[in-house]
């Protein structure tokens, strides 16, 4: 039987990954940007920051109304509130890739690390991949692979100590190199801290499928 | 810690004649709080609740096997008094079923047939009531009128009232509710919730928005089995089985 819940919950869900595609998008850009020293692309980054802000105030909207409307109750009432809590999840990735993408615009091409770029690269992928799984594992709403996800955060952790110690070392031997050891920390900050609201998300794929709240790979540095 | 239980049942079958209405319920409700039971219609759970009184006597053709107790007594064994049960488990109607007296008639009634004639006991015993059914208010100026001449949400709280005159333990409530408008089940709630400390109050309904707002525990009930039973918290928020999450959801019944 068709309830009219369902297309309501459905139009969330749509959106809701369409946000998502949008954030991969963002993340996606800036990091490209951080790569390329591409000021254009950063710059874009920045501006786009509002349409998936966007996405959010609906969406917070949306799931309003069908709570006061529809009283969703059991399984339909766990999946509005992981759309509620994931979507502002998602907004702060957005804000993470703006965040690179401003520490871009900082960046002066002639103190670049090339050890720091590769792991600051290498910390991208593994976001992005992330991210595009757990777009996956939403749809499906898969729990395993949710957890499986999570479980990939602890890679970001390691390369974040990496970088840092990386970055002190030269900002110890080569004093002029202290405003961009600082931006690439951010961008690996700021890295690190896009793995853990992915972590979140993958969180709330757990609670809509099982009803659990849980802690995913808390690693927190 | 395990709440002190005051209505125990075990096994019970309830036939209609050849049709098995209830198909074996074991179920438990700690003293006080408000215990949901819902359910499609014809699931059983109006049938089971009248047994807890035993208003299916009153049925011909009615065969109940198991055991249901009311604080360790077997309420079914031959030593039962019916009144004296109906006294202990009072029990309120869908409709409104005033008598057609006074509003102080009806209120007495109980202790009337139980032959109390202290006239004090029975103002003090009449104010008491009426105002834990959160109806004083309304009718303490007219307590010898026609209790017939209340609106339907004030029949039923004094229906309510009639019920607690006699000091009951247990007060089953088969959608109590249902003939009354949102402003006057808004104030049976808000009397319910004012009564779950020292009475034990089971209630039938098919408003899940009730159920959800007031109980304490909620029993799911579907072709006179018992699905699942639990905290009105988690049977709304994170049901364990599917029959109750495709229920509370309207994918049918």
């Amino acid at each position: 039987m068709q309830r009219h819940i369902d297309t309501q919950i459905q139009a969330l869900r749509q959106e809701f990954i369409t946000m998502g595609l949008e954030v991969k998008a963002s993340l996606e850009k800036a990091i490209q940007a951080v790569k390329e020293d591409d000021q254009v692309a950063a710059k874009e980054v920045i501006e786009h920051d509002e349409i998936i802000n966007g996405h959010e105030i609906h969406l917070e909207k949306k799931t309003a109304q069908i709570i006061a409307l529809q009283s969703p109750v059991a399984g339909d009432l766990r999946e509005t509130i992981s759309i509620l809590k994931a979507s502002s999840d998602l907004e702060r990735l957005a804000d993470h890739a703006v965040s690179i993408a401003k520490s871009v615009l900082l960046l002066k091409e002639e103190y670049r690390d090339e050890q720091i770029d590769a792991m600051i690269g290498q910390m991208g992928n593994n976001v992005l991949e992330m991210l595009s799984s757990i777009l996956k594992a939403y749809t499906e709403v898969d729990d395993k692979l949710a957890v499986q996800i999570a479980a990939k955060d602890t890679g970001n952790d390691e390369l974040y100590l990496k970088i840092r110690e990386r970055t002190l070392s030269l900002i110890k031997s080569k004093p002029k190199f202290i405003s961009e050891g600082i931006d690439y920390l951010q961008i690996a900050n700021h890295l690190e801290r896009s793995g853990d609201y992915i972590t979140n998300i993958a969180e709330w794929i757990v609670y809509t499928k099982k009803g659990k709240i849980t802690e995913l790979g808390r690693n927190d540095l | 810690m395990e709440k002190e239980k005051i209505i125990t049942s075990q096994n019970v079958h309830l036939y209609y004649g050849e049709k098995e209405a209830l198909k074996g319920i074991d179920l438990d409700f700690p003293k006080n709080g408000i215990h949901a039971l819902i359910g499609p219609s014809g699931c059983g759970k109006s049938t089971y609740l009248r047994c807890l009184n035993r208003m299916n006597d009153l049925i011909d053709n009615v065969k109940i096997t198991g055991a249901i107790k009311l604080d360790d007594e077997d309420i079914y064994s031959p030593k039962m008094d019916t009144v004296e049960l109906r006294k202990r488990v009072g029990m309120v109607f869908q409709q409104p079923n005033p008598f057609p007296f006074s509003i102080y008639e009806n209120v007495v009634y109980g202790l009337r047939i139980a032959g109390v004639k202290d006239k004090n006991l029975l103002d003090e015993r009449v104010e008491t009531s009426l105002k834990q059914a959160a109806v004083w208010d309304d009718v303490k100026d007219d307590l010898h009128k026609s209790a017939l001449a209340l609106s339907g949400g004030q029949q039923q709280r004094v229906c309510i009232a009639r019920v607690l005159a006699v000091k009951p333990e247990v007060i089953l409530l088969d959608e109590p509710t249902s003939a009354l408008d949102p402003v006057s089940s808004n104030k049976v709630e808000e009397m319910l919730l004012t009564l779950k400390n020292e009475y034990t109050c089971i209630i039938v309904t098919h408003n899940m928005q009730q159920a959800s707002r007031i109980s304490d525990t909620t029993s799911f009930f579907l072709n006179g089995n018992l699905i699942e039973t639990g905290p009105t918290k988690q049977i709304f928020v994170n049901p364990t089985k599917k029959e109750t999450d495709d229920y509370l959801s309207g994918r049918f019944g």
